[in-house]
């Protein structure tokens, strides 16, 4: 497999890139505006000189002499880079005297002069130097006036800026490259930061954070993202690491009383009926570890969540009264009065063993908590969305310091330890709502009662 | 005699079941694996099977594909440590008869392979199922006992109803907790004992003789014991 680039590479690869193609565009664009300026004022410059000698030649009205020594003295004053030369032809376009640059290159008068199409004619003329002249050739009066200019002075500018491009181009990329590389290397500090992090991040070492700069970005809103995620899952493996300790615990204490049970009775020879009341005492025992191991299997069940085919419509009200209906013998005993208040039908997606198993719990531990001549209440609304079943009793209460325990595995409410029940009714219960993507939460006061509410989207 | 096939890989399981079903008076094969209980299955004739569902070689539920495709109608009898609601429905849709989860009562084995054998039962002609002086009835959905209406819930009835339909046959109050009410979980089968106690009030109570009798360790029967004999 080919090893991928680093983003820093790849980034500074970027900037160099996008560096190259703004150079290439503002280079080409500089150099071209100033080759047409400097032409022009080539050209400006010559058309002055020609003008000049043309006007001249008018005013001496045959006076060629005087003209040609001022032409040999604008080319003796003039800096001796601008290579000027002028020509002056008769009005069949004959040479009649050629001065400076134009002797040594004489050149033709244009057709388009000659034939009267244009007045004035500028051409670039190669002579095989570094730089083209520039020739302008105009009519005067009755022939033509001629003058030339080597334009290295004015062309020269724009190659100048061309080479000036050329030569920083490459080190400006050079430069962009790095620095662009370090940028990168500099903003995903964090990211390498985090990962280190992340490394060291193992089941035993959960409570490490990958370290926030606070600067509020996206990279320090994923680092607080990534430590929420390492909470929650620190909190999972806390609370499976407590429940395998528990339930350890929970089955120990009976597995103690059975090996003792067995053991005892085997070191003595004992007569039948003693050896079979053991027995009988045993088979109870395995029987209340096979409800705890159950009660267990149905927590871990319920904490793997719903698959969607598990989902049917499920008439809320419908269930609770059948739930009601299975524990009003039991709340009768206990003399608990047990009252289903259900207004309108409340339908939710879920399964209705699971759902009958959740209302089982609540109200089983509804109706144990409360003493004789009590009630409990079970009601059923719909607001915003969801189904809200509260099952309330006038039991004896929780404890404010128990509430918050009241749905951790195995754990058994003050004084009431004695009560029957594994202590996973109401785990199993909670697990069941959040299956449902719903919750179950509880408020209580000691000696008035407690109410339990399930919350349960009506959407799935 | 009652021939049973039992496919269980654990060797304890096997010994002691074989030898409980045995006392009972059934006539018990095993096998410990998928292939030989298959073989068995394909070959003897067999008025019940008990199949373990995770089996080496081939599994219970493949086991029961097989043998339901040779058009072997024998009823089955699932047993599994997975207590999945889903595995449970899966058993049940390949034509099983019952699905009962480990670790399970010896008693309740017993009772749910009586129901198993018997699952045959047609629907009286009149629609009245009846024993001794007391008369269900399916259509106009009421009881009488001794000539006196007797005023029942909808669940009463149908308690009533099942345990009539196994009349003289114990059921298991995980097997009332599964048919009457329509729920596999077995946490709450002790409040069974209060709904057959209310029942027990409207049906016995000043009548004779006592119909629904309590049996030690299983659950309860329907039976009148004065004609039939203890």
């Amino acid at each position: 497999m080919r090893r991928r680039l680093s983003i820093g590479v790849q980034w500074a690869l970027r900037y160099t890139l996008a560096l190259l193609m703004t150079v290439s565009v503002f280079a080409i664009v500089t150099y071209s505006e100033v080759a047409r300026r400097t032409e022009r004022d080539a050209a400006l410059v010559l058309a002055l000189q020609v003008n000049e000698v043309a006007e001249s030649l008018r005013q001496a009205e045959g006076d060629t002499e005087g003209v040609m020594e001022s032409i040999e003295r604008r080319i003796a004053s003039a800096e001796g880079d601008l290579k000027l030369g002028f020509a002056l032809f008769d009005a069949q376009a004959g040479p009649l005297f050629a001065r400076g640059s134009l002797e040594r290159y004489p050149t033709a008068v244009p057709e388009e002069l000659v034939s009267g199409e244009e007045s004035e004619v500028t051409r670039q003329l190669e002579v095989g130097e570094n730089y083209p002249y520039l020739v302008t050739t105009l009519s005067a009066g009755d022939g033509y006036v001629q003058g030339a200019l080597y334009s290295r002075r004015f062309v020269r500018n724009a190659r100048d800026v061309r080479d000036i491009y050329l030569y920083s181009t490459p080190v400006l990329l050079i430069l962009t490259a790095g620095l662009g590389y370090a940028l990168a290397r500099g903003s995903l500090r964090p990211i390498r930061e985090m990962n280190r992090t992340a490394r060291r991040i193992s089941g035993t070492h959960l409570d490490e954070k990958i370290p926030t700069t606070g600067s509020g970005d996206e990279l320090d809103e994923l680092a607080g993202t990534l430590n929420d995620m390492l909470v929650r899952i620190a909190g999972g493996v806390e609370r499976m690491r407590r429940f395998s300790g528990n339930a350890a615990h929970e089955l120990r204490t009976p597995l103690n009383a059975l090996r003792s049970r067995l053991e005892v009775t085997l070191e003595q020879p004992r007569d039948a009926e003693e050896m079979r009341r053991a027995l009988v005492e045993t088979a109870q025992e395995v029987e209340g570890l096979a409800h705890l191991v159950n009660a267990m299997m149905r927590l871990a069940q319920s904490e793997a969540g719903l698959t969607r085919e598990q989902k049917i419509p499920v008439d809320l009200g419908m269930l609770l009264g059948e739930v009601g209906d299975f524990f009003a013998p039991l709340a009768e005993e206990a003399g608990v009065d047990l009252r289903l208040e259900a207004g309108p039908t409340v339908v939710i997606p879920g399964d209705p063993a699971w759902l009958h198993e959740l209302f089982a719990n609540l109200l089983d531990n509804a109706i144990k908590y409360t003493r004789k001549g009590g009630r409990v209440e079970l009601r059923l609304s719909s607001l915003d969305g969801n189904a809200w079943v509260e099952i309330s009793d006038t039991g004896v209460g929780i404890e404010e310091s128990d509430l918050p325990r009241v749905f951790e595995p195995f754990h058994r409410v003050g004084p009431h330890r004695e009560a029957p029940g594994v202590g996973l009714g109401l785990p199993i219960a909670r697990e069941i709502a959040r299956a449902h993507a719903g919750e179950l939460q509880v408020e209580s006061r000691v000696g008035e009662g407690t109410t339990f509410t399930v919350r349960l989207p009506q959407a799935g | 005699m009652i021939r049973i096939l039992y496919v269980e890989d654990d060797p304890t399981a096997r010994e002691y079941i074989q030898k409980g079903l045995t006392e009972r008076g059934y006539s018990v094969d095993s096998a410990a694996d998928g292939k030989l209980g298959l073989e068995r299955a394909l070959t003897g004739p067999y008025d019940l099977m008990i199949l373990d569902v995770m089996l080496p070689e081939a599994s219970g539920f493949e086991i029961l594909k097989q043998v339901r495709e040779r058009q072997i109608d024998t009823p089955v009898l699932f047993l599994s440590a997975r207590g999945e609601v889903a595995d449970r429905i899966a058993g049940l849709n390949l034509g099983a008869d019952d699905y009962l989860v480990k670790p399970f009562a010896f008693a309740e084995l017993v009772a749910r392979i009586q129901a198993v054998a018997r699952r045959s039962l047609s629907e009286p002609d009149d629609g009245q199922l009846a024993v001794a002086n007391l008369v269900l009835d399916l259509r106009r959905h009421a009881v009488e006992r001794g000539g006196e209406a007797i005023e029942l819930t909808p669940k009463e009835f149908s308690l009533l109803e099942y345990l009539l339909r196994n009349e003289g046959h114990a059921v298991s109050r995980a097997m009332i907790t599964e048919k009457v009410w329509g729920y596999g979980f077995d946490s709450y089968s002790n409040l069974i004992d209060v709904h057959i106690n209310h029942l027990r009030k409207k049906l016995d109570h000043g009548f004779e003789p006592k119909l629904i009798h309590t049996v030690k360790s299983v659950g309860y029967v329907l039976e009148d014991r004065q004609t039939a004999g203890p």
